[in-house]
C-alpha cells in the first residue's frame, strides 16, 4: 500500500484532473446553472495548473531513462507526458472556443466544460497506460464523454444524428476491439503490454506455434484504434459527426481525441513489434504489421482527399481532410524506424496546432455567416484579415507547403519513408497533398477572389486573437523546428526504452 | 550579439510596418462598434479613390495613409537599418581588430531539418567580403531609406512601402551573410521578390505591374539556373556550405570527369547571375524596372540587389577559377552587355532609363573585371557604383520629384537655377560615373580596365569594348547632365515652377556626392599607392578572401604587374577618352535635343535600334514571348481545363459516383457502416493471414 | 450433466442476444438483454464463480437501469411504435455480410477452441484457492486494480453526467441557435408524426 502512496506525485496530473473535474461538477451545482461562463473560467485556471503540473513532470524526466512506472500500470514517461500537454492544450483551446462561441447559451452549460475534463481524463489514461485494461476504461471515458458532447445541442437534429451515429459506432468498434483484447489474453494470459511482449507465452512465441489468432487478435484490436483514428474502412462515422457536432466539439474530436487514438495505437504497436533486439519472430511480424499499416495508410489518404474535394461543408471538408492525415501519420508508423515514428509524432504536434487553428475559423465564419458553407464565405476575405490570414497559413500548412509546421512534418515523413523501403507510400503521400491543394484553396479562393460581400463582420477580437496565435506557432514551429523535434525525438526515444 | 541581429533587425522592421499598415487600413465595414453606416462609407471612397485617382499616387495629398499618421511610423521605417549600420559598423570594427586571414565571425548555426538523411542548416558568416557589402547595404540604404521618407511623403502605401523596403534589406543581408548556398538562395529569392513587390509598387497604373512581372519571369529564368547549379554543387561537393566548396575545388577537381561538371556548375550559376545582374541576355528586365519609385531604382536596381550576380561569383571565387573558360565566358558576356547598355544609354529620352542603361553598363564592367579574375577590382568597383549609382539614382528622383513626376529630359532643362543643390551632387555622381580623373568610378574602371589588358588573350579584347563603353558612358552621362540642368527651360515654369527637394531628400544627395568624389581612396592604382606609399585599402582587406581562387588561377604566383609606364599610359589613355567624350556629350546638347531629333531623322534605322537595347527585348517577344504564349494557351485550355482539371473534378466526380453507386452499401446509415467495420476488419485478417 | 447445461445456457444466451438487435420493441429488446445477462450469470455459476455470478446480476442490473435511462429520454415510447411500422430493408448484401461474418467467427474460434490458453503463475494459484473467495478479489480490486477501479468509477460518473444532459428536457429556447431551431420546427409544414420518423431516420435507425 506504502508504495501506491509513494506513487501518488507521479499522478499528479491525473489527480488535479479529477479534483478539477468534481469541482466544476460541485461549482455548477452551487451556480444552480446561472452563468455558466465562471464554471469555464475554472476549467481554464484548472488546465493551467494540470499543465504546470506536467510541464515539472517533463522536467523531471529530463533523462529517457527516468520513465518509471506506477501502479503496475500506467507509464510516466516522455511520450505519455508529451500527449498530456498536447491535450491539455487543445482542451484549453476547446474551452475557449465554447466561451467564445456566441452562438452558444450562456447559462446551464456547466457540463460542457465537465464532460470535457472527463475526456481528457480519459486521454490522460489511454496515452499513459500499458495495460490494456486501463487503456479501454480511459478509451470508454473519453468515448461517452464525446458522444454526449457530439449531441449537446439537442434541439439540433444534426446535432443529435452525430451523436446517435457516434454512440452506436463507438459501441461497435469497442466490442470489436473488446474482443480482440480478450483474444490476446486468452492467448498470452495477460493484459499487460510489457508482459505480453515478453515471458514465455509472450505474443512472439504464440505467434511462432500458430499466427492466425495473434493475426485475428491483433486486427481486431486495430479495428478499434482504426475506428478512434478514423482510418479507412473504419472512417465512416467521421464526416457526420463532425458535420453535426458543435464545432468546439468537432475540434476537440478532430485533434485530441485522435491523437490520443495515435498515441494509444504507437504505445500499442511500439510495445509489442518496436521492440529492441528483437528476435526473428517478432521482427517477422513486426514487418508484417508495417505492411499493414503501410496500406492502410496509402487507403486512407487517399479515400480522404478524394472525398474531401467535393465537399461544400468546411466541417466535412476538414473531417475528410483529418481522415487524410491520419494516413499520412500511419505512413510514419508503417516506417517501423525510429526516425518514421518520430515524423508521426512531429506531424501529430503539427497537426494539433493547424487543426485547431482551422476548426476556430470554422467557429469564428460560423458566427458570423450562421453556417459552415464554403460558399458563404465569398468575399469576405479582406473583412477580417485578423482570421483570414491566419486561415491561409492554415491550409498552406495543411497542404504541407513552407514554411510552415505542416511542411516540416510532411518533409520528414517523406524522408522517413524514402529512407525505409516506402518509396511507393512517400509517392503516394505527394500526390495526396497535391490533390488536397485543390480542395484547401477552394476556401482561399472564396475568401479572396470573390466579389467583396456587402456583409459587415461583427468583430471577436478574443477568438481571432486565439486564431492568430495558432498561426504566429504554425510558422514559428514551421521555422524553428528544433525543440518541437526534440520533444517529439525524447518522445519516441522513451517509448522503447519505456518502463518495465 | 550574434549576427542574427542584422537581417533580424529590418525583418522586425518589415513585421512593425507591415503590421501598422495592416491594422490601420480603412475598415470596409465593422459592425463590431455599431459603426456599420459610417464605416461603409469610407468603403465607398475608397473604392471611389482607386478607380478616379489611380493613376496620380504622387499627390495625392487628401489620401489617407494608412499608419503614416502613427507616431511609431518613423521609427519603425528608419530606425532597423540605423541600428543596422551601427551594427555593421561595430562588427567590421571587430573583424579588423582580428588577426589577417582569421577575419572571420561566424553566428549560431540554425537547425532548421535534421530529418532522416540530410540535414539543413543555416549560418551566417562574417568575413571581410560580406563585410564590405554588408557596410554598402546598410550605409547606402539607411541615406535611401531617409531619402525615401521624404520622396514618399505623399504617398498613401508608404508604410506598405517601408515594409517592403525593410524587407529587402534584411533579405539582402541574408544573401551577403549566408555561410551556405541554401541561404543564400533564401535571400536571392527574397530580393526577388522584394524587387517584383516594389517594382509593380504603384500598380494600379498598370505598367508597373507588368514590368514587376516581367522581371520576375525574367530572374525565374536566371533563377532555375542557380537553382541546377546549387543541385551540382551538392552532388559534386555533398555540401552546400560555401567554404566548403571553396576548399574542396582543387581535391574534387582531380576526380576523373568532375571538371566539365564543375565548369557547368559554374556556368549554371552564372547564369543565375546573369538573371539578377542582369547581364545579357538577360537585362531586358532592368530598365523596365524603373517603374518602381525612384529610391527603389537607387537602393535595388543600381546599388545592392542587382550586385547579388557580382557577389556571388565574388563568394564562389575558387570554383570559377577553376575553370578558366567559365571565366572567359563571364568577360565576354560583361563586355557584351557594357558595349549594349552604354549604346543604349546615349539616345534614351526618359532620365531613369538612361540610368538603368547605364546600370546595366556598368554591371558590366564588373563582369569583365571577374571574367579576368580582378575579383577585388570587381567588387571596388561594386562599391563606387554603388555611392555614383545610388547618388545619380537619388538626384534624377529629386528632379522628378521637383518636376512633378516628369521624366522625359527633353521637358526638362536649366535646372540648375532652381535646384541647385541637386545640381551641384548630381554633377558629383555624373563626373564620377563618366570616369573623369581623380573621382571614384576613375580609379575603379582604370582598375578594371588594366586588369583586362594584363590578362592577355580575351582580356584585349574586352578591354577594348570596355574602353568603348568607357567614351559612350562618358557622352550619355554628359548629355543628361546638358539637358536636365543647362539650357532653356522646355517646361511651364509658371504652370508647374520646379522647385527643390525637402532637406530629408538632400542630405543623402551630399553624404553620397562626398562618397562618389571620395570613394576611388579605397582602391588607387598601384603605381600611385607605390609613388605615396599607401596602401590599396580594399585590395589589402580582401587579398585573403581571394587569395585562394588567385592561388588556383595562377598555379606559378602571381602575374607580374603591369610596368609603370604602361600604367601609366592606360590611365591617361582613360582618363582622356572620359574628358574627351564628356566634353563632347555635353557641347552637343548645351543647348537643347534638337540633336537627337537630327539624329533619328538621319539614321532612324541606327538609332531606333540603339533606343531598344539592340532589339534584344523585341526579338525575345517575338521569338520567345509569343511561342510561349501560343503554348501556354494551349496548355492551359487542352492540359490544364482538360486534363488536369478534368482529372481532379473528374476524380471528385468519379468519387461522388461511385458514393452514389454504392448507396447501397454506403448509405449513411449505421447498419452498412457496422458492415464495413466488419468487412474492413475481416479483410485485414484476411490478408494478415493468406498474402 | 453441466456440460449440457452449459450449452444449453450457452445457446440461450446467444438467442437472447439475437433478440436484443431483432426485436422490434425496445421493452422486448430489453428483457432479451436481460436475459442474456441472467444466461453468463449462470454459466459463471457453473464454472464456481459465484460471487461474479451474483456482481453480474447485481451490477448488470444497475448498468441496465443506466441503458434505460438512455433509451427512455432520448426516445419518446409513443413514437417508436411509427418506428416499428417502417419496414427494415435487409438487403442481400447484409444477407451475405452477415453468413460471411459468422462463418469467420465461427472459424476464428474453431481455431482457438484447438488451442490451450496459458496458465500464468497466478491464475494457478487463485485457481487452487477457488473463485468464491472475496478476499482475494477484493485485494486485488483495491491493490493490483485499484487504478482501474478509480477509473471506472470516473467512467460512470462522466456518463452519469453524459446521460443527464442528454435526457434533460430542454428548457425554453434561449440562444439564438435554439430560438432558429424552434422557428425552424415551426415553420414545418408536415405533420408531427412523419416529423419524429424523420428525425429517427435521419438518425440512421431505419
Amino acid at each position: 500500500m506504502s508504495n501506491y502512496l509513494q506513487s501518488l506525485p507521479s499522478i499528479a496530473p491525473e489527480i488535479a484532473m479529477t479534483v478539477l473535474l468534481c469541482a466544476v461538477l460541485v461549482v455548477d451545482l452551487l451556480l444552480k446553472g446561472r452563468d455558466s461562463r465562471k464554471v469555464g473560467y475554472l476549467t481554464l485556471g484548472g488546465l493551467g495548473v494540470v499543465a504546470w503540473l506536467l510541464l515539472g513532470q517533463w522536467g523531471e524526466l529530463g533523462s529517457a531513462g527516468a520513465a518509471k512506472r506506477v501502479f503496475g500500470m500506467i507509464d510516466i514517461d516522455r511520450f505519455s507526458t508529451f500527449f498530456k500537454l498536447f491535450t491539455v492544450g487543445s482542451l484549453a483551446a476547446v474551452v475557449l472556443f465554447v466561451l467564445l462561441d456566441r452562438r452558444e447559451r450562456r447559462h446551464g452549460i456547466g457540463e460542457y466544460y465537465l464532460l470535457l475534463l472527463g475526456a481528457g481524463l480519459g486521454i490522460f489514461f489511454m496515452v499513459s497506460t500499458s495495460n490494456l485494461l486501463l487503456l479501454m476504461l480511459g478509451l470508454e471515458l473519453l468515448s461517452l464523454a464525446s458522444y454526449s458532447l457530439a449531441g449537446f445541442h439537442k434541439g439540433d437534429k444534426r446535432s443529435a444524428e452525430a451523436a446517435m451515429k457516434y454512440v452506436v459506432f463507438g459501441g461497435l468498434s469497442a466490442g470489436v476491439m473488446l474482443y480482440g483484447i480478450s483474444l490476446l489474453y486468452g492467448i498470452t494470459g495477460t493484459i499487460d503490454l510489457t508482459e505480453m511482449a515478453s515471458g514465455p507465452h509472450s505474443l512472439a512465441a504464440q505467434f511462432s506455434s500458430g499466427p492466425v489468432p495473434v493475426a485475428v487478435a491483433i486486427v481486431l484490436v486495430l479495428a478499434g484504434f482504426a475506428y478512434k483514428v478514423s482510418v479507412v474502412p473504419f472512417h465512416f462515422w467521421t464526416p457526420d459527426v463532425y458535420e453535426g457536432a458543435p464545432t468546439p466539439v468537432t475540434s476537440f474530436l478532430a485533434v485530441a481525441s485522435k491523437a490520443a487514438g495515435f498515441a494509444a495505437l504507437l504505445r500499442f504497436v511500439g510495445k509489442l513489434f518496436l521492440v529492441d533486439g528483437a528476435d526473428g519472430a517478432v521482427q517477422q511480424y513486426g514487418a508484417r504489421i508495417g505492411a499493414l499499416l503501410a496500406i492502410l495508410s496509402a487507403l486512407t489518404m487517399t479515400l480522404g482527399n478524394l472525398a474531401a474535394l467535393r465537399q461544400s461543408s468546411m466541417k466535412r471538408m476538414l473531417a475528410y481532410s483529418s481522415i487524410a492525415h491520419a494516413g499520412y501519420v500511419l505512413m510514419g508508423m508503417a516506417t517501423m524506424e525510429s526516425s518514421g515514428w518520430n515524423a508521426a509524432m512531429f506531424y501529430l504536434a503539427a497537426y494539433y496546432l493547424m487543426n485547431l487553428g482551422a476548426f476556430g475559423f470554422v467557429l469564428y465564419f460560423e458566427s458570423v455567416t450562421g453556417s459552415d458553407d464554403i460558399a458563404s464565405l465569398k468575399g469576405l476575405g479582406a473583412k477580417a484579415l485578423w482570421v483570414t490570414v491566419p486561415m491561409v497559413v492554415f491550409l498552406v500548412s495543411l497542404t504541407g507547403l513552407p514554411p510552415t509546421v505542416g511542411f516540416t512534418g510532411k518533409y520528414m515523413l517523406f524522408v522517413a519513408g524514402v529512407d525505409n523501403g516506402l518509396l511507393w507510400l512517400s509517392l503516394v503521400m505527394a500526390l495526396n497533398s497535391v490533390v488536397s491543394l485543390f480542395y484547401y484553396f477552394r476556401i482561399v479562393k472564396a475568401l479572396f477572389l470573390a466579389e467583396p460581400a456587402e456583409r459587415s463582420m461583427p468583430g471577436q477580437s478574443a477568438l481571432a486573437g486565439s486564431i492568430f496565435v495558432l498561426a504566429v506557432l504554425t510558422v514559428l514551429f514551421g521555422l524553428y523546428i528544433a525543440p518541437l523535434q526534440a520533444w517529439c525525438d525524447a518522445s519516441v526515444e522513451s517509448l522503447r526504452l519505456g518502463a518495465g | 550579439m550574434s549576427l542574427w541581429y542584422l537581417p533580424g533587425l529590418p525583418l522586425l522592421g518589415a513585421l512593425a510596418c507591415g503590421l501598422l499598415y495592416l491594422f490601420s487600413l480603412p475598415r470596409r465595414s465593422g459592425g463590431a462598434h455599431g459603426h456599420a453606416e459610417h464605416a461603409h462609407g469610407s468603403g465607398a471612397t475608397d473604392h471611389g479613390h482607386a478607380d478616379g485617382h489611380g493613376d496620380d499616387h504622387g499627390h495625392g495629398a487628401h489620401a489617407v495613409a494608412p499608419g503614416a499618421s502613427n507616431p511609431l511610423f518613423g521609427i519603425f521605417a528608419i530606425g532597423p537599418i540605423a541600428c543596422a549600420l551601427a551594427l555593421a559598423i561595430a562588427f567590421t570594427t571587430r573583424l579588423i581588430g582580428l588577426a589577417d586571414g582569421q577575419r572571420v565571425i561566424e553566428s549560431a548555426p540554425w537547425h532548421w531539418f535534421d530529418a532522416g538523411s540530410y540535414q539543413i542548416v543555416v549560418s551566417l558568416l562574417l568575413d571581410p567580403l560580406s563585410s564590405t557589402l554588408v557596410l554598402v547595404i546598410t550605409g547606402v540604404g539607411s541615406l535611401i531609406f531617409l531619402y525615401a521618407l521624404g520622396y514618399m511623403a505623399h504617398d498613401e502605401g508608404r508604410v506598405k512601402f517601408f515594409a517592403y523596403l525593410n524587407l529587402f534589406v534584411a533579405a539582402m543581408l541574408t544573401l551577403v551573410l549566408s555561410s551556405n548556398l541554401l541561404g543564400l538562395f533564401v535571400g536571392w529569392e527574397g530580393v526577388g521578390l522584394c524587387s517584383y513587390l516594389l517594382i509593380g509598387f504603384w500598380h494600379r497604373k498598370g505598367w508597373p505591374a507588368e514590368a514587376g512581372q516581367k522581371a520576375f519571369v525574367v530572374n525565374r529564368i536566371g533563377d532555375a539556373c542557380f537553382v541546377l547549379g546549387s543541385f551540382l554543387l551538392l552532388r559534386l561537393f555533398g555540401t552546400l556550405d560555401l567554404s566548403d566548396i571553396g576548399a574542396a575545388v582543387v581535391s574534387v577537381r582531380e576526380r576523373p570527369g568532375a571538371a566539365f561538371e564543375l565548369a557547368l556548375a559554374a556556368l549554371l550559376l552564372f547564369g543565375g547571375c546573369c538573371g539578377k545582374s542582369a547581364q545579357f541576355p538577360l537585362f531586358t528586365w532592368l530598365p523596365d524596372a524603373m517603374a518602381g519609385p525612384t529610391p527603389v531604382s537607387a537602393l535595388i536596381h543600381a546599388a545592392t540587389m542587382v550586385t547579388a550576380g557580382v557577389y556571388l561569383v565574388a563568394r564562389l571565387a575558387p570554383l570559377f577559377a577553376a575553370s578558366p573558360a567559365v571565366l572567359n565566358v563571364i568577360g565576354v558576356v560583361g563586355a557584351l552587355t557594357a558595349l549594349i547598355g552604354a549604346s543604349t544609354g546615349l539616345v534614351q529620352r526618359d532620365i531613369k532609363r538612361v540610368l538603368a542603361y547605364s546600370t546595366v553598363s556598368q554591371l558590366g564592367y564588373m563582369f569583365i573585371a571577374l571574367g579576368c579574375g580582378a575579383f577585388t577590382a570587381a567588387v571596388f568597383h561594386l562599391v563606387t557604383h554603388a555611392f555614383f549609382k545610388a547618388l545619380l539614382f537619388l538626384g534624377a528622383g529629386s528632379v522628378i520629384h521637383g518636376m512633378h513626376e516628369e521624366q522625359d529630359m527633353h521637358r526638362m532643362g536649366g535646372l540648375r537655377g532652381p535646384m541647385p543643390r541637386t545640381f551641384v551632387t548630381f554633377l558629383c555622381g555624373a563626373a564620377a560615373l563618366s570616369g573623369l580623373p581623380l573621382l571614384s568610378g576613375f580609379f575603379s574602371k582604370d582598375e578594371i580596365l588594366a586588369h583586362a589588358w594584363a590578362h592577355g588573350g580575351i582580356g584585349v579584347l574586352t578591354w577594348l569594348i570596355g574602353l568603348a563603353a568607357a567614351a559612350m558612358t562618358a557622352f550619355y552621362t554628359w548629355r543628361m547632365v546638358a539637358l536636365t540642368f543647362f539650357g532653356n527651360a522646355r517646361y511651364d515654369e509658371r504652370a508647374h515652377p520646379a522647385h527643390e527637394s525637402p532637406f530629408t531628400m538632400t542630405l543623402p544627395l551630399m553624404v553620397l556626392a562626398v562618397l562618389a568624389v571620395l570613394g576611388g581612396l579605397l582602391g588607387l592604382p598601384p603605381v600611385i599607392t607605390h609613388a605615396l606609399h599607401v596602401p590599396h585599402v580594399l585590395g589589402d582587406w580582401l587579398a585573403p578572401v581571394f587569395a585562394p581562387a588567385l592561388a588556383l588561377l595562377h598555379p606559378g604566383g602571381p602575374p607580374p604587374h603591369l610596368s609603370a609606364p604602361i600604367e601609366w599610359a592606360l590611365l591617361g589613355l582613360g582618363a582622356l577618352v572620359a574628358l574627351l567624350f564628356a566634353h563632347a556629350g555635353f557641347h552637343a546638347y548645351a543647348n537643347g535635343p534638337e540633336l537627337d531629333g537630327r539624329l533619328s531623322a538621319a539614321r532612324p534605322a541606327a538609332t531606333g535600334f540603339l533606343g531598344e537595347a539592340w532589339k534584344v527585348d523585341a526579338s525575345y517577344v517575338r521569338r520567345v514571348v509569343q511561342p510561349i504564349q501560343r503554348l501556354a494557351h494551349l496548355i492551359a485550355t487542352a492540359c490544364d481545363l482538360g486534363a488536369i482539371d478534368g482529372a481532379v473534378n473528374g476524380a471528385g466526380t468519379l468519387f461522388t459516383r461511385v458514393a452514389r453507386a454504392s448507396r447501397a452499401w454506403v448509405d449513411g446509415s449505421l447498419k452498412s457502416y457496422s458492415l464495413w467495420v466488419g468487412a474492413g476488419a475481416a479483410l485485414l485478417a484476411l490478408w494478415w493471414m493468406f498474402v | 450433466m453441466a456440460e449440457t447445461l452449459f450449452y444449453a445456457l450457452a445457446l440461450a444466451a446467444v438467442g437472447f442476444a439475437v433478440g436484443v438487435i431483432s426485436a422490434r420493441s425496445p421493452m422486448l429488446s430489453v428483457l432479451s438483454l436481460l436475459g442474456a445477462f441472467v444466461c453468463l450469470a449462470l454459466v459463471y455459476l457453473l464454472a464456481g464463480f459465484q460471487f461474479l455470478a451474483g456482481a453480474q446480476v447485481l451490477v448488470y442490473a444497475g448498468a441496465i437501469m443506466v441503458l434505460f435511462l438512455f433509451v427512455v429520454m432520448l426516445l419518446n415510447l409513443a413514437d417508436l411504435s411509427k418506428v416499428a411500422e417502417h419496414p427494415t430493408r435487409v438487403l442481400g448484401v447484409h444477407r451475405v455480410a452477415l453468413a460471411g461474418g459468422s462463418a469467420a467467427l465461427l472459424g476464428v474460434l474453431a481455431l482457438l477452441a484447438s488451442r490451450r490458453i496459458p496458465d500464468t503463475a497466478a491464475d494457478t494459484a487463485m485457481l487452487a484457492r477457488g473463485f468464491d473467495e472475496l478476499e482475494p478479489i477484493a485485494v486485488a480490486l483495491f491493490s493490483r486494480y485499484l487504478l482501474p477501479f478509480e477509473a471506472a468509477s470516473l467512467l460512470l460518473l462522466a456518463t452519469m453526467v453524459a446521460v443527464l444532459v442528454l435526457a434533460k428536457r430542454a428548457r425554453a429556447p434561449q440562444g439564438p441557435r435554439e430560438q432558429a431551431q424552434a422557428v425552424d420546427a415551426h415553420g414545418d409544414a408536415r405533420g408531427d408524426a412523419s416529423d419524429a420518423a424523420r428525425e429517427l431516420e435521419g438518425a440512421g435507425l431505419r
